[in-house]
């Protein structure tokens, strides 16, 4: 029966409740950022192809059909 | 150009603030209000996002740019700002049930991309303004207005889950705490990327004393053991231990040797460490 597995649960819930709690930095390391990996990402490719027309890319033909 | 020096009242808005009574959430305000000043970040260069909740309110309060936006949606509003200007310092504000139920998705997809965001995970274990229903960071058994005979899901871990999206700085706080809420927002504000800071907030309405052992004055200092980078991890009575097979333990202090406590090492690449931690208390 179903309601006979809820008081095992809240004795389970009293007893992990806060009797001792850590606080503080639990982890702090280096990794690039999603933002400098971006735009990184972009000058590079801006320097390789160069800037681009994004008009032009609106405006022109189908990038793909269905065959 | 002379520097302008701000203060906390430069960063307080006009707007009257909202919370019940002893809403844990006031205090985690004034220690913002208190702290921008410290930062040495104009107004104009600061944004506060938040998703919908009691905690949401909280850009309304702060004299700097802000948006109330989306329920769960802060983290992507949130990364399309900080990507496109770099120059701005923007803070999420977010709540148990905002950021790990609606926005679960968005919530660990920031994270995991090192966004450069501090997360503000508002954690009182309970939906607060829609008037007491389990949230995801209830634990399990609890009875609320949704759930009359007790919730049969396992809670969220937020640090757990928050370590698990790969996130590269993760902290715990206290709403009551100036001090300690104050030395992680330092923390948090020098790294470069993803911050989650979840801290623990009473709703003195929906979940009063949820967190009372570590406020309550003769019980706290043997309740709360301090994560400080290059310091053994203890309280008055307890301490963290590796046991033989490696896994991490909370031990009383009479039962274990001074030099068999743990240092704490915030800096571990491998996350496994900071998971253990993690996991010593649900």
């Amino acid at each position: 029966m179903r309601t006979a597995l809820i008081p095992p649960m809240r004795l389970r819930s009293l007893a992990s409740t806060n009797e001792h709690v850590l606080v503080g930095v639990f982890r702090d390391v280096t990794r690039p950022s999603y933002g400098d990996l971006v735009h990184e990402q972009v000058e590079t490719v801006i320097a390789k192809q160069g800037k681009g027309d994004l008009a032009a890319l609106l405006a022109g033909g189908d990038s793909w059909e269905i065959s | 150009m002379a520097e302008i020096t701000l203060t906390k009242k430069d960063f307080t808005s006009d707007q009257e603030v909202r919370w019940c009574p002893g809403c844990g959430d006031y205090s985690i305000l004034a220690t913002m209000q208190a702290f921008l000043p410290e930062l040495g970040v104009p107004r104009e260069k600061i944004v506060f996002i938040s998703g919908i909740g009691c905690s949401s309110r909280f850009p309304y309060y702060l004299e700097t740019f802000g948006m109330h936006s989306i329920h769960g949606r802060a983290p992507a509003i949130a990364s399309g700002l900080t990507i496109s200007r770099p120059d701005l310092t923007v803070f999420v504000i977010t709540g148990d049930g905002d950021a790990l139920s609606i926005g679960g998705n968005h919530f660990i997809h920031a994270l995991r991309r090192n966004v450069d965001l501090k997360i503000m995970l508002f954690n009182n274990r309970i939906y607060g303004l829609t008037k007491g229903q389990y949230s995801p960071t209830s634990e399990a058994g609890k009875i609320t207005k949704s759930t009359p005979v007790g919730s049969l899901d396992t809670p969220f871990n937020p640090v757990s889950l928050g370590l698990g999206a790969e996130a590269t700085f993760i902290a715990r706080t206290i709403d009551s705490d100036r001090k300690h809420l104050t030395g992680v927002l330092q923390a948090a504000t020098k790294h470069k990327g993803s911050a989650l800071i979840e801290i623990y907030q009473n709703c003195p309405i929906f979940n009063d004393g949820a967190f009372d052992t570590i406020k309550d004055g003769n019980s706290r200092e043997g309740a709360l053991l301090h994560l400080i980078h290059g310091e053994p991890i203890k309280s008055t009575t307890h301490a963290v231990v590796r046991k033989d097979d490696g896994d991490l333990e909370m031990r009383p202090l009479s039962e274990i040797n001074e030099v068999d406590i743990v240092v704490h090492d915030a800096h571990r690449v491998d996350p496994t460490y900071a998971f253990a931690l993690s996991r010593l208390h649900q």
